[in-house]
């Protein structure tokens, strides 16, 4: 609440509302973002988009990157994937689990891509 | 019980090569100066006398009968060879509990179990089994075999990623070929 009172401070009107918009972000940054509904637990979609700088919206049904259909582990998983250069070794001191056991957490994350592909290419 | 799945799953480094260097050593020397035959994976004997050579060659037919037949096991699961980096030190880990089952001697001497083998309808046999030691000994060495079993199941499970029946399955049918190759070469050798 400091931050955003702090904010209010801010000349620009324009410019506040951003702020305001941005430390609402960083404040709830920890949260997860939704990729399946909480209520049925089927896939969610993207219906409206919104320009912070204009406040320009757009409507539609837009599908969401692949790399969200993944659970939070899992894409942080990948994440570490790239930092460690693809190196299993590498990961599995950063993760501080053994080789097989990153081995059989890239194979199953493979799996899935994989279905989420398919399934992506069926639809 | 300890839950093995976990041990192995954060089993890594240097730290874990080490670890089944002194697992080895460990049991090796308890095994020696108990006078204890490990002639075959999970097979643990109480003998009159046992040479260096003897150990060494127990123990050596014992890892490799393992890691070969466990690295065919993965390889058929996974089509992939698993890194004997990894698969030595954790064979190495999984038998730390045979190093306390050679200390059994104490309770259970050789005299009585030699003159078992020789003569199993003998009076001897009829006052060591009834001799309590007998029973605890007996015990403790059903109990030291089954979480020696239990290491290797989670060993296996970490390895292969599987689940279910198709995991209980696929590691017994390991573990008996590992422990027929290794008893079938120790009795040629």
């Amino acid at each position: 609440m400091n931050i955003i009172d702090v904010k209010f401070n801010n000349i620009d009107f324009k410019r506040h509302k951003v702020n305001i918009f941005y430390n609402f972000v960083s404040m709830n940054q920890l949260k997860n973002f939704p990729s399946f509904c909480p209520a049925c637990s089927a896939k969610l979609h993207v219906s409206e988009l919104s320009c912070d700088q204009c406040e320009t919206k757009i409507q539609g049904h837009f599908v969401l990157p692949q790399l969200l259909g993944l659970s939070k582990p899992e894409q942080e998983f990948i994440l570490a994937f790239l930092q460690a250069s693809g190196s299993l070794k590498e990961m599995s001191k950063i993760l501080g689990f053994s080789y097989p056991k990153v081995r059989n957490m890239l194979d199953e994350l493979i799996l899935k891509v994989k279905k989420l592909n398919d399934e992506k290419n069926t639809a | 019980m300890i839950n093995s799945v976990t041990f192995y799953e954060k089993l890594l480094g240097l730290k874990s090569s080490l670890g089944s260097i002194l697992v080895l050593l460990a049991l090796y020397f308890a095994a020696y100066f108990n006078n204890i035959r490990l002639d075959g994976v999970l097979n643990l004997h109480f003998t009159s006398n046992v040479s260096h050579q003897t150990l060494a060659t127990d123990l050596s037919v014992n890892l490799l009968s393992l890691a070969l037949i466990f690295s065919i096991a993965l390889f058929l699961i996974n089509n992939r060879f698993p890194r004997l980096a990894d698969l030595v030190p954790q064979l190495l880990w999984a038998q730390w509990p045979l190093i306390p089952l050679c200390f059994l001697s104490f309770l259970f001497d050789y005299h009585t179990v030699g003159s078992l083998a020789r003569e199993t309808l003998s009076e001897e046999l009829i006052n060591m089994t009834s001799s309590p030691s007998f029973w605890l000994a007996t015990l403790i060495l059903i109990g030291g075999i089954i979480l020696n079993i239990h290491f290797y199941y989670g060993l296996f499970k970490v390895d292969s990623g599987l689940k279910g029946n198709k995991l209980g399955w696929a590691f017994a049918v390991t573990l008996f070929l590992s422990f027929c190759l290794s008893t079938f070469t120790l009795k040629i050798l």
